[in-house]
């Protein structure tokens, strides 16, 4: 067994990337959100953010999209495009870029999103082409969606320079800081650096999916960043809503439910506890599971971490949330895989196994690692 | 001709893949094997992974661990990470590490570099010179404990007892992506005539070419632009050809 | 058509292994002079001094073994690196001793200008293209302080520049070597293994 740290107000774990403690063992996510209810002074960012509106509103009596809202179908981006309608009276531009494998009830709430008063731009990708990328993602880097996190920040900058819509706004505050009032946030451009840095990309870059398996430049032109002077030239604009708006996910979900959100009714999503997350794609639970085996924690983990902070749960009820639900075997996301990817189950599991942190999980003299009846690893470590 | 030669670097802390600024404040930046793939399927020229916590928490780097990173590679592969005894530098070569990185072993007991040259071929070793500047001109040998040593002396009695190759890190321009300390880089160059990988600052293609133009460097190592920026090591390497400077460039895919 | 990784106790044997496998040739890595009787195919590796392998070798029956088993005529041998430096008659490393004696030929340090050792990537330049065949790509990755220079010019299968032509590969019937590291040569250093098994002896 290894000892493991965890966070002492959330169940966050030391192994999480990006995540240091304090002296009182609390972590940086924990102290970055005491910070954002304290010290930030919410009433000057909402005027900032407002400000930020009023510059960029395309003038009455002309056709036009005052902003480009990127969207998923989920609850966040589905909030953020009806705070830009109904409370900041703009008509944006929501900007889909399709999902892998979409569920009903993930193509039932984009429909909404058109039936609540706006127009959607819905990217279908070139789907032979999205596949290798799937299947190699898969096994360069562990992550099946990884040509997913590039197409969902790729095709909406994509959008914004080729409709002239120079105002992007974007959900929650990501790692980096990136907000401030109308003079600062010019220089917000959300360019190809941040996007390697914080999209998820695991070190990967498009120009290395070049030539694999065949894929040609012009193939995978949906994930070619715009340029800097591209960007320039439009004056593209990234915001974050949740550095203006004190982000509460509860509270918006039961904002959008008004508007037709549905949300999963028959028990949560694989790999967690909530029924309001993820639900737009049938394989998450695998990207998930994945996030489990390379650093002992996943989705359970996350979400409880957030209902913590925000008083929902305490610390005791999250450990047995995470105890209950987090890094189970992902049965149902693992059959749409191997139907997807035409891999049988013995490799897709060769592949997991690959990237499975051996310090966290117990193995056998072997070398290969143990499973309960379920399928589930086994933790070499406790969480506490 | 020989080629110039761009080196990923990766440190370890027995966990995940970490990158440091200046030597502290380490960012956990990934998993190990995904980070190996990467560069594998890159065709890059060398790769060199280091436990950079190894000595410090008294363990030894776990050898089956790397064994797998090792298995991702067909290139070279430079492993370091508490290097204590002829053993330990077996160990290693048999599990597949080309050339191993010695560093505290090295400060501590420099006869330590010319007893591995004679046992295992001067080829396999190579010491790490991590130099920070002391503001007079000079560098001095950073370690976590002081040293009180001057890096360019240290460096010449790396030559003298042997080492095939040194791995020259600048601690002041480490994870800051501003560029690297090209004086440092000279001034080593003129002092031995072993094999220098210069590390520390590269955070972009054109600091590369600045390196390679200011001093006469064969060999560039770098961690925190290739997690941080879109840039891999082709985009360096086109750099670095268009200028002149002889590249070896291979095609994508496997 | 079995192939055996000779173990005399100095060599990446791990590499050059993992290397066959990513080919697909079967093989074994052994220390006994029958093995090595019995192969068809012999894999020669090395890493550290002339002297030193050469005593590992001889003191273990391995080098009579090898002579022998070359001499029947249908067996063929790829040294590689320090492995091919021992097919020489002579090496000077660290002092003056007797190699495998199989190519004609010295072992000398590596004197020019540059730093040594040759470390790093360098192109071949071809003159026996037999195990070569078609590249893409030239350059193979070289690490060493000595090179051999073969009596007859026609044994030199390529050169590299390095401060004027080293030596990079040598061939002489079944025997072939490579001073450069074919197992850490990525696609190119793959295409020559894969040629060379394809060869019969």
């Amino acid at each position: 067994m290894i000892d493991l740290r965890y966070c002492s107000k959330c169940v966050f774990p030391e192994s999480k990337p990006d995540l240091f403690f304090d002296e009182q063992g609390v972590c940086s996510a924990c102290i970055g959100a005491a910070k954002k209810a304290g010290e930030i002074d919410w009433e000057q960012r909402r005027k900032d953010f407002f400000s930020i509106v009023e510059h960029y509103r395309k003038p009455e009596g002309q056709p036009g999209w005052d902003c480009l809202v990127p969207v998923s179908g989920g609850k966040d981006s589905t909030y953020q495009a009806w705070f830009l309608k109904n409370e900041c009276g703009m008509n944006p531009l929501c900007v889909c870029f399709e999902t892998t494998n979409i569920t009903e009830l993930g193509q039932r709430n984009l429909d909404n999103l058109s039936d609540m008063g706006m127009d959607v731009v819905y990217f279908k990708k070139n789907h032979p082409a999205y596949k290798k990328m799937v299947v190699e993602g898969f096994k360069r880097v562990g992550d099946e969606m990884w040509p997913n996190h590039l197409g969902i920040f790729t095709i909406p900058v994509m959008v914004a320079v080729k409709f002239g819509i120079p105002l992007i706004v974007w959900g929650e505050n990501p790692q980096k800081e990136y907000g401030g009032p109308l003079e600062s946030i010019k220089n917000n451009v959300l360019d190809r650096a941040w996007l390697e840095e914080f999209g998820g990309l695991l070190g990967n870059r498009i120009q290395d999916m070049v030539g694999v398996d065949g894929l040609t430049e012009r193939e995978l032109t949906p994930y070619f960043y715009p340029s800097e002077e591209e960007l320039k030239k439009v004056g593209i604009v990234s915001v974050f809503l949740g550095h203006y708006f004190f982000w509460d996910a509860r509270k918006q979900l039961e904002i959008v439910k008004q508007h037709g959100f549905s949300v999963k009714e028959d028990g949560p999503v694989e790999g967690t506890y909530t029924n309001y997350e993820n639900l737009d794609e049938k394989m998450h639970g695998l990207h998930d599971y994945l996030k489990f085996v390379k650093y002992g924690f996943g989705r359970a983990t996350d979400h409880a971490c957030i209902d913590i902070r925000n008083n929902r749960l305490t610390r005791e009820e999250g450990l047995k949330l995470v105890k209950q639900y987090d890094g189970k075997y992902p049965h149902l996301s693992i059959n749409e895989f191997i139907k997807y990817s035409g891999m049988s189950k013995a490799d897709i599991d060769a592949i997991i196994d690959s990237f499975t942190n051996p310090l966290l999980f117990q193995r056998d003299e072997h070398g290969a690692f143990l499973k309960d009846e379920a399928g589930n690893l086994i933790r070499n470590y406790e969480v506490r | 001709m020989l080629k110039v030669r761009i080196i990923p670097v990766l440190t370890f802390n027995g966990f995940a893949l970490v990158k440091t600024k200046q030597f502290g404040n380490p960012r956990m930046v990934g998993n190990p094997i995904q980070a190996a793939r990467v560069f594998n399927s890159r065709n890059v020229d060398e790769l060199v992974f280091t436990d950079i916590t190894a000595t410090y928490s008294g363990r030894k780097i776990n050898l089956p661990f790397v064994k797998e990173v090792i298995d991702e590679c067909f290139m070279p592969v430079t492993i370091g990470g508490g290097i204590r005894t002829p053993d330990d530098i077996n160990d290693l070569l048999k599990i597949g590490a080309d050339k191993v990185l010695i560093k505290n072993m090295a400060i501590n007991n420099r006869s330590f570099i010319g007893e591995a040259a004679r046992l295992f071929g001067a080829q396999c070793i190579s010491v790490a010179v991590d130099a920070r500047r002391t503001g007079d001109g000079r560098w001095e040998l950073y370690s976590k404990t002081p040293t009180g040593l001057d890096a360019l002396e240290f460096v010449k009695m790396v030559e003298q007892e042997g080492a095939g190759e040194i791995i020259l890190t600048s601690v002041d321009r480490d994870g800051m992506m501003q560029g690297f300390d090209t004086e440092l880089v000279q001034q080593v160059l003129q002092t031995v005539n072993t094999p220098v990988v210069a590390v520390g600052g590269g955070g972009s293609p054109e600091h590369f070419l600045e390196l390679f133009q200011k001093t006469s460097i064969k060999a560039a190592g770098a961690s925190a632009i290739f997690y941080f920026t879109q840039f891999t090591s082709y985009d360096i390497k086109k750099k670095l050809g268009d200028h002149g400077f002889p590249a070896r460039f291979m095609a994508a895919g496997n | 058509m079995s192939c055996v990784i000779i173990n005399y106790g100095m060599g990446n044997l791990a590499s050059v292994s993992k290397a066959l496998r990513k080919i697909g040739v079967a093989h074994s890595i052994s220390a006994h002079p029958e093995e090595v009787m019995a192969a068809h195919t012999l894999v020669l590796p090395g890493v550290g001094s002339f002297q030193a392998a050469m005593e590992n070798l001889n003191s273990s029956g391995l080098s009579d073994a090898i002579r022998m088993r070359l001499g029947s005529g249908d067996a063929k041998l790829l040294g590689i690196c320090l492995g091919m430096q021992l097919l020489a008659d002579t090496g000077f490393e660290p002092e003056r001793c007797s190699g495998l004696g199989l190519i004609p030929g010295e072992v000398r340090a590596l004197e020019c200008d540059l730093p040594v050792p040759h470390m790093g990537w360098n192109n071949l330049d071809i003159k026996n293209p037999t195990y070569f065949g078609e590249l893409e790509d030239l350059d193979f990755y070289f690490v060493h302080s000595y090179h051999f220079v073969p009596q007859n010019e026609a044994d030199i299968a390529a050169t590299t520049d390095y401060g004027g032509p080293v030596v990079a590969a040598v061939q002489r019937g079944p025997v072939f070597g490579c001073q450069f590291h074919p197992e850490k040569s990525q696609r190119s250093g793959l295409k020559v293994l894969e040629h060379f098994f394809a060869q019969n002896a």
